[in-house]
């Protein structure tokens, strides 16, 4: 397990030196991400989900830095990103140029991970193709403000993938989603694991997300790691308060909507 | 049942273009008919670009329709002036999904909440102070939050603060669009809580209008399903069954993530 980790942090404390003291915004945080799992990272808005993802990029803000631990990926001096860890953000269209055109994105995108230019239109269509566009030659003239934020998503993680990276940062990549669109991209994020063993770290607020993709869960609280585990021992026998709050809210809320029973289902379409 | 907000046959087309190129015409609306009656909270879902928050912009006067009336207590709101359209303004109001922009940076919380108050009811002085504070306290937060600045609070209380804002002139209608979407789960929930008790203690009939079907089997007796700028389909929704049948609504239904880990 430890040998074909694809992500291993260990005791990775962040802080900010805004102010007079410096706070700590992550403490004392290890986590491990085998290649082709999925570990989900969940918790609140606020906890440190996301300034762990920045860590691993070596993209903390001005301000902030890491003030202990490691953060490793096993076989490497150092985690390059796009080389060897990827990272796809919440809301889409806030990530693209809005002027250059999804061709133009990968041209750069390939063009920065130094990978030769000859085969380029070849190497989008084929990453667009693998993150499910049917007409991958079709989407590469668009602008983001053509597609929709599926569609972004998709060709997000499609450049993502460009570098061949063996970890995936999800940062909250399905929150702003409708929810046909969010099982897809789910779907997307599922088979690149299974087909390239790539290493996923989930962070999302969402537990049916977790439910969904997750092969382990870690809870994180005020910057802290309160449990680790299985995503099936997390959802049925959950060992901190915290998360039986946090369990208690979604089962809440999904226990509110029946299963919808279709009397005529079987020629249900779905997406 | 009296309908206190109507839409009727709403047309709207929005042109995209840019200095140099025209665009072509996009129709948003076609024909999208839908009416709320007097204390219900009625769910609006559909996919992403379907036109809910066009619908629910319509609905509040900030776009003007194509074609179609737009009825407040049954009158065509085209034809209000003056104190009437104020009447109208004052009695729709709307909290959006982006808390953030929704308010201004600047200003103190205790402002953003008056604002209403000032335009609406020419509240001013101790009198304007005591009915801040006790909005706040309606929606769970403290007075002394008044003095603080939107960056200061995190998304769910200042979703509070968009709610205490739009409740203060005591609207008769609430239009909530993806109100408790990027809110995270417990902050949603809590939310979700503190607007079934505001609606059911004041009256006020909500149009929630979200693609997220738990949250409406959560607060709403009846759903509307939209699809191509259209109203498909209205059912009751009734202890988290939803009487929907539509292919928009399968849609929707299929793509329900599970609430535990599959084979768990």
């Amino acid at each position: 397990m430890a040998t074909d980790a694809a992500l291993v942090i260990d005791n990775l404390s962040i802080e900010t030196t805004h102010g007079q003291a410096g706070r700590r915004l992550v403490s004392d945080v290890g986590l491990r991400v085998g290649a082709g799992e999925v570990l989900g990272l969940i918790g609140e808005s606020g906890s440190g989900k996301s300034m762990t993802c920045l860590a691993v990029m070596d993209l903390l803000p001005p301000g902030v830095r890491v003030c202990g631990g490691s953060v490793r990926m096993p076989g490497r001096e150092a985690i390059r990103r796009g080389r060897d860890a990827a990272m796809v953000l919440q809301n889409p269209s806030g990530c693209f140029d809005p002027v250059m055109t999804i061709g133009g994105h990968f041209k750069e995108t390939l063009r920065a991970l130094g990978l030769p230019r000859d085969r380029n239109p070849d190497r989008a269509a084929v990453a667009l193709g693998e993150a499910g566009f049917d007409d991958p030659e079709s989407v590469l003239p668009l602008y983001p403000f053509q597609m929709s934020g599926g569609m972004l998503q998709r060709a997000m993680i499609a450049l993502a993938m460009l570098g061949g990276p063996r970890l995936l940062l999800a940062d909250e990549a399905t929150t702003d989603l409708d929810m046909p669109t969010q099982a897809g991209v789910l779907g997307l994020i599922d088979r690149l694991r299974k087909t390239r063993g790539l290493g996923v770290l989930l962070v999302t607020h969402d537990l049916s997300v977790a439910a969904r993709l997750a092969d382990r869960v870690a809870v994180m609280r005020d910057g802290r790691i309160l449990e680790t585990g299985p995503v099936g021992r997390i959802f049925a026998a959950p060992r901190h308060d915290y998360t039986r709050t946090l369990l208690a809210a979604h089962f809440d809320l999904h226990d509110a909507l029946c299963a919808p029973d279709f009397p005529d289902a079987g020629d249900a379409a779905t997406a | 049942m009296t309908t206190v907000l109507a839409v009727e046959n709403i047309h709207k087309t929005y042109r995209r273009g840019s200095l140099f190129d025209r665009g072509a015409p996009m129709p948003v609306l076609r024909g999208a008919d839908l009416a709320l009656t007097k204390g219900e909270c009625l769910g609006l879902v559909g996919r992403s670009g379907c036109g809910k928050s066009t619908l629910g912009r319509v609905a509040l006067g900030l776009e003007r329709p194509d074609a179609g009336v737009v009825r407040f207590r049954g009158r065509d709101i085209s034809g209000l002036r003056g104190a009437s359209w104020r009447e109208y303004r004052r009695n729709v109001q709307v909290v959006f999904q982006n808390f953030t922009a929704a308010v201004n940076p600047r200003l103190r919380v205790g402002d953003i909440v008056a604002e209403p108050l000032r335009n609406f009811e020419g509240l001013r002085g101790p009198g304007l102070s005591r009915r801040v504070d006790a909005l706040l306290e309606s929606v769970g937060l403290s007075p002394a939050s008044a003095a603080k600045r939107p960056a200061q609070l995190s998304g769910g209380q200042l979703q509070r603060v968009c709610i205490a804002r739009a409740m203060a002139p005591g609207p008769e209608v609430l239009i909530l669009d993806e109100a408790v979407s990027s809110l995270d789960m417990l902050a949603q929930a809590q939310v979700m809580d503190l607007l079934a008790g505001l609606c059911r203690s004041q009256g006020t009939s909500c149009l929630f209008i979200s693609h997220d079907l738990r949250v409406v089997a959560r607060l709403c007796a009846r759903a509307a399903v939209m699809t191509g700028g259209r109203i498909v389909e209205n059912a009751a929704c009734q202890n988290g069954r939803f009487g929907l049948r539509c292919a928009g609504f399968r849609e929707l239904a299929d793509a329900l993530l599970p609430a535990r880990p599959i084979g768990a």
